[in-house]
């Protein structure tokens, strides 16, 4: 009887205990429901805020008293970290209840945010690349009414609505140093063949290594192989237009002009006797240390070779010429970047809006883009760039202007899974030119089907 | 009416058995029905809607990917690698279990890369294998063998090699080990009666040890094929899967078809075909390693 009893009792406590759990488990959910009320409260109350009737302006300085926290995300750019960092107190100190957050993102690919995305939670405001809209576009606020927007020179439009501003446009060079070219002789090639040329003339110096590239990373093949056929073509809608060509690597093409270059590259060692095994830091610790003459980066490698050598006398930069003869246009590409967008489901769109605004108001975004030492994308506002404007009118070129968010063009390159980079590393392993395109226009072909 | 023992003690099982059963259907059946889900559809990773398109992701994953093939065929070299190098784990785990002066030392040792962070042996390894610099090429030159040196990550016939090279020092030990702990499960006695009847080392081996950690080995098997084919963390941070898609493995492959290329659809089909190859495998390997002693 008292065994039975005692198992009753342990029984009992048991079932207690389940109960204690369940209960426990049960509040926290609903203490999570909580949350998303208040928080569907709070976008309410500034959607409410938008409206422009005579009430609004008390609903909104009662708005304006509640503390709002912004998120900025952006991807690991240290001078842009470093900036909005410090920057945004400012915006505290003019709005005492509005702060911002700067978050770093793992990734400049977008993978992170991706998901993110799927998640329902995607910062108030974060960069885009322009190969991204695609992805983030249904997630966007359009922005078009904005002064911000309104200012700038190359918004980025998807489907008609402004979805991005960029802070920043910037254009690719080769970077050299004078006195390699002055000890040897060398001058600025105008022309493919003469850049091919330049080349071998270094090689034949035995002292240096012409092109530093870091072919272990394969984002460091992209001024060749990604940009290259697209600049190659003088078409600035190339990537709208091979979505829609079932064989656009075929022999002949812009990107079979550049494949045979890169492949001159690698079989002449131009880029030393293994660049397959050098990072990125390597191939531009080599270029820094004067062992090689040229690297051929974006604009944005200037602040970062400032900051190591600490002087840019032994530095000059020129257009990679993609052209065959001085009687073809001589380009390079110019692409805006750091498109700052808003997140539509933002629970506080009013105040994004606001501080993307005054994130390009003239003395903030002066500042600013002194400090990256990048082109201005805001209209009257011109950036101080000394080295660069002494070497684009010693080396003059036009702008190329790139445009990255063809909706076919993201669709059917996903699907063929086409990355022009890796091909770039095949071609410097030895696999032949032949095999690659075909390889490539397989894929391709059946993507474009795939996606008509 | 107050509840019989056995129905109050059925509820109480029954609520204990749940919050487990829940957790387990939540965590591990509901994604795996939703993988096979994913499978069948051309879901992109972030959009809310998806299509149904039947078995299209198994058909472009069989003709329509070269790289695939390429990839699985590296896995198959993890796995024929790491399989030749088992009877080298045996031996130096029989080594082991000697009485020596400083085993706990080298047992430890042994262990000892499989503890360290996997991202941290590969970037170790990448300092390794650098051509300016790298301490194996350094050393190859101190013993006068430079001209073996090569493109250790940028050749293609060597570079999975090199990868599979630091597979095998991050999990040579783990397997040491585990069959260290099934050596020292076999009662002494065994040894001793082998010893009375003339037994040498290596008919002890065979006749006493190997059938002793039979169960053990099973287990390595199937983490030698479990491991193999889930490759993915060496590759990754060593070389990206390059150069080109050389280096890629099955998993790096379907990793990046679900982050960078955005189908989660064909991604999801890549994991399920995944999960068959590895019970196959599994099943296949216990069957040829399966004790018949009885039956016969």
């Amino acid at each position: 009887m008292r065994k039975n009893n005692g198992r009753k009792r342990r029984s009992l406590l048991a079932l207690f205990a389940l109960m204690l759990v369940i209960a426990v488990a049960l509040s926290g959910c609903s203490g999570g429901n909580n949350g998303n009320s208040g928080a569907n409260a709070g976008s309410g109350a500034s959607e409410g805020s938008a409206g422009g009737d005579a009430n609004a302006a008390t609903d909104k300085e009662t708005e304006n008293a509640e503390p709002v926290k912004l998120k900025l995300a952006m991807w690991d750019s240290k001078t842009d970290l470093e900036f909005w960092t410090e920057k945004v107190k400012a915006y505290t100190a003019i709005k005492p209840n509005v702060t911002i957050e700067v978050e770093k993102v793992p990734d400049n690919s977008g993978q992170y945010l991706k998901v993110r995305l799927a998640a329902g939670d995607l910062p108030d405001l974060f960069f885009l690349k322009q190969n991204h809209f695609q992805i983030y576009k249904d997630a966007l606020l359009p922005l078009d009414e904005l002064e911000a927007a309104k200012n700038n020179k190359y918004p980025t439009k998807i489907d008609g609505k402004t979805l991005g501003v960029p802070l920043v446009s910037f254009a690719e060079f080769v970077y050299y140093h004078p006195s390699i070219f002055e000890e040897l002789g060398l001058t600025v090639p105008q022309t493919m063949p003469e850049f091919m040329a330049l080349m071998d003339k270094i090689q034949a110096s035995g002292k240096y290594t012409p092109l530093s590239i870091g072919g272990k990373d394969n984002w460091t093949f992209y001024p060749l192989t990604e940009f290259g056929p697209h600049v190659l073509s003088g078409d600035t809608g190339y990537l709208a237009k091979i979505a829609k060509d079932k064989a656009p690597f075929a022999a002949g093409s812009t990107f079979d002009t550049i494949a045979k270059m890169v492949k001159e590259i690698a079989d002449k060692k131009y880029a030393g006797p293994d660049a397959l095994s050098i990072s990125f830091d390597q191939s531009t610790q080599q270029f820094e240390a004067k062992k090689a003459a040229m690297i051929a980066l974006g604009q944005w490698y200037y602040a970062s070779y400032m900051e190591k050598v600490k002087n840019d006398e032994d530095l000059a930069v020129f257009p990679l010429p993609f052209r065959n003869t001085t009687s073809e246009k001589l380009t390079s590409l110019t692409m805006s970047d750091m498109n700052v967008g808003i997140n539509k489901k933002s629970e506080s769109v009013e105040e994004a809006k606001a501080f993307l605004d005054w994130m390009f108001s003239p003395d903030v975004y002066q500042e600013y883009i002194t400090k990256v030492q990048q082109f201005s994308t805001v209209n009257g506002i011109e950036s101080d760039l000394p080295f660069f404007n002494k070497w684009t009118q010693a080396n003059p070129y036009e702008p190329f202007v790139y445009d990255g968010t063809d909706a076919g063009y993201a669709k059917v390159s996903s699907a063929a899974q086409y990355d022009p980079k890796l091909a770039a590393q095949e071609i410097f392993a030895g696999k032949g030119i032949d095999k690659v395109e075909s390889d490539l226009n397989n894929k391709w072909a059946k993507a474009v089907e795939a996606n008509p | 009416m107050k509840p019989s023992l056995a129905s109050s003690r059925r509820l109480v099982i029954f609520s204990f058995l749940a919050v487990p059963v829940a957790l387990l259907l939540y965590f591990l059946i509901y994604p795996t029905i939703q993988l096979f889900h994913y499978s069948f559809t051309n879901w992109d990773g972030y959009s809310p809607a998806m299509r149904y398109i039947g078995l299209d992701n198994y058909e472009k994953l069989l003709f329509d990917f070269p790289e695939a093939w390429q990839a699985i065929r590296n896995n198959g070299l993890y796995f024929v690698v790491h399989t030749l190098f088992i009877p080298v784990e045996l031996l130096t785990a029989v080594l082991l279990n000697r009485t020596l002066r400083g085993s706990g030392f080298f047992r430890f040792t042994v262990l000892m890369p499989y503890i360290i962070n996997g991202i941290a042996v590969a970037y170790m390894f990448s300092y390794i294998y650098n051509p300016i610099n790298g301490p194996l090429n350094e050393l190859l030159k101190a013993i006068g063998l430079e001209s073996l040196i090569t493109g250790w990550l940028s050749d293609l016939d060597v570079v999975n090699y090199s990868l599979i090279a630091v597979s095998l020092w991050r999990f040579a030990g783990v397997h040491i080990i585990l069959m260290l702990a099934g050596l020292q499960s076999i009662p002494n006695d065994l040894y001793e009666a082998a010893e009375l009847d003339g037994a040498n080392f290596w008919q002890k081996l065979r006749y006493v040890t190997i059938p002793g950690i039979r169960t053990v080995m099973e287990i390595i098997l199937f983490m030698n094929v479990s491991g193999a084919l889930l490759q993915y963390d060496i590759p990754y941070v060593m070389t990206g899967g390059g150069p080109g898609t050389a280096s890629s493995t099955f998993g790096l492959f379907s990793l990046q078809t679900a982050f960078t290329y955005n189908n989660y659809g064909l991604a999801s089909a890549m994991a399920v075909s995944l999960l068959v190859l590895i019970v196959l495998f599994s099943s296949l390997q216990n069957w040829i390693v399966k004790d018949r002693s009885e039956r016969a």
